[in-house]
This record gives structure tokens, sequence and C-alpha cells, in this order.
């Protein structure tokens, strides 16, 4: 490129900068993973976990044993609730800006399965269902396969290390 | 006025954000584009091109020329992990490529 004129075009572009040009995907990062999806859905899990193993006050009880009981099963929902919804953003990220028609013909059950993940996803906010928590934890390690594959990498599955106990997806 | 001015000139200058060109094009650089290229001749395959988002015409996208399509021709970006293209908006028609690149600088 000749010196000359490429200065004078930075110069002109002082005097009137150049419009952007994005060369760049909605987020320009490229950067995407289902472990904050898989999280999340463990953490719903591990909530139904303890709403469960939570000992309900007995008639007689002081209002400082009731305060601690409602205290706590409100912060259990209060998780579940969260853990429940951010589960469904992260799956939706993936699933709208990482996954390309392309990815279909290898991935035909996407669709379904992340429209059983948002569905999953608002029942067990709705209701305390461990069975449905359960299968969103299901459906959301699915999910991580299919993602994993769909960049050419394998994964295992192997015990969560995680006080919910289970499995969970890693890529190899 | 400088803008009204810009506008009816056959070539104009923009300014590259983002990683999607990568490695003929990085974030940063200028480029030359020639808003008259396609006056008198259609897009080649393999042409740099700025062309507008059909999901939003304010926005301008820089993407190269792939091949011919039902309602125009699909656009993709060079680096196919950082880009965001015709595989997911579809052909672009001929009215929203603003110009074909010349040079960078």
């Amino acid at each position: 490129m000749n010196a000359l004129l490429r200065s004078s075009l930075r110069l002109i572009d002082r005097l009137s900068p150049p419009e952007p040009v994005s060369a760049h995907c909605d987020i320009p990062c490229g950067i995407y993973d289902p472990h904050l999806a898989q999280i999340a859905a463990q953490t719903v899990v591990r909530m139904h976990q303890l709403i469960g193993d939570l000992e309900r006050p007995g008639p007689d009880a002081s209002k400082a044993e009731f305060d601690k009981y409602a205290n706590s099963l409100s912060r259990y929902i209060a998780v579940k609730e969260e853990h429940a919804e951010l589960c469904k953003q992260e799956v939706r990220i993936i699933w709208a800006d990482y996954f390309k028609p392309e990815h279909l013909s290898d991935h035909p059950e996407l669709h379904t399965n992340v429209w059983n993940i948002l569905k999953l996803g608002s029942k067990v906010r709705q209701n305390v269902d461990m069975q449905a928590a359960e299968e969103l934890l299901a459906a959301v390690q699915t999910f991580a396969e299919a993602f994993w594959a769909s960049k050419g990498a394998s994964t295992t599955r192997g015990p969560s290390r995680q006080a919910v106990g289970g499995e969970s997806v890693y890529p190899a | 006025m400088l803008r009204r001015i810009r506008a009816l000139l056959p070539f104009d200058r923009f300014e590259v954000e983002g990683e999607s060109m990568t490695p003929t094009l990085s974030a940063g650089e200028r480029v030359f584009v020639n808003k008259a290229a396609y006056w008198f001749s259609r897009p080649q395959c393999g042409d740099i091109v700025v062309v507008r988002d059909p999901r939003d015409t304010d926005r301008l996208l820089l993407k190269r020329i792939d091949r011919p399509a039902d309602g125009g021709w699909l656009v993709l970006g060079d680096n196919p992990d950082a880009s965001t293209d015709s595989r997911t908006f579809g052909p672009v028609t001929r009215k929203l490529i603003v110009g074909k690149v010349w040079f960078g600088y």
C-alpha cells in the first residue's frame, strides 16, 4: 500500500471519521459453554433435596423455630427460582447464538430438547417437583453432549463431585 | 453536511469492528469501499462487501460473498466461529449491498 495514500486517508479519517462496519457475531466473543447451564440445573436439583430434607416444625414449635424453618424454605425457593431461570437463559443463548442450521443434521433432536428444557425450567419454578428437576438436569446434560459433539469434542459422563451427587457431562 | 456529501460519493471509508473477517481484515483496520462497484456488474463470489444487516438495516456488516442464492447473495465471515452471517439471516438482496471493499489501510 502506498504510504502517501495511506497517510492521506488517515488524515481524512480524522476530519471525517469512518463509519463502523461490524465484522462480528452478535456478541463478538465466540465463547460458549454449557457448563453454566449444567451448574444451574444441578443447583435446582440440590434445592429440591434441601427442601425435601427440611424438617417441618411441629404444632407446638416456638416462633423462633418456625421463623428458622420459613427462612430456610424461602431461601431454597429463591435460589431454585433464580437458577431455573439462569439455566433457561444459558441454554437459550447457546441455542440461539451458537447453534446454526447446519448443526441440525447431526442433532435433529436439538429443538425438541431445548423446548423441553425451557418448559421444565418453568415447571420447577411453579412447583416443588423433584422429578421435573431431575428431568431438567438430564435434558441439560444431553444438551451439553450435543454442544461438545458439534465442536468435534467427545464427552464423558462422570461423577459430579458436587453435594447434589449424580453424574455430569464433561468434554474429554 | 459532510454526511450528505459522503452519501453521494461513489466511495466511502469504514472502520472494522470485530473479528469475523480475521485474518483478512482485523478490528481497527480501515477499508476503502467502492459503492459504484455493482452499478454495472454483479457481485462476484469472493468479493468482500459492506452489507446492511437484513434484521436491522441501520447496521453495517463486513462479509464475503459466498454464492448467489434465491433472493440475493449468501455472505459469510472469513472466521466462521466469530461471525453472524447468512447462516443466521439468510441471503442479502442487491439493495442491501453497500459496496465492495477495494483495499484496507
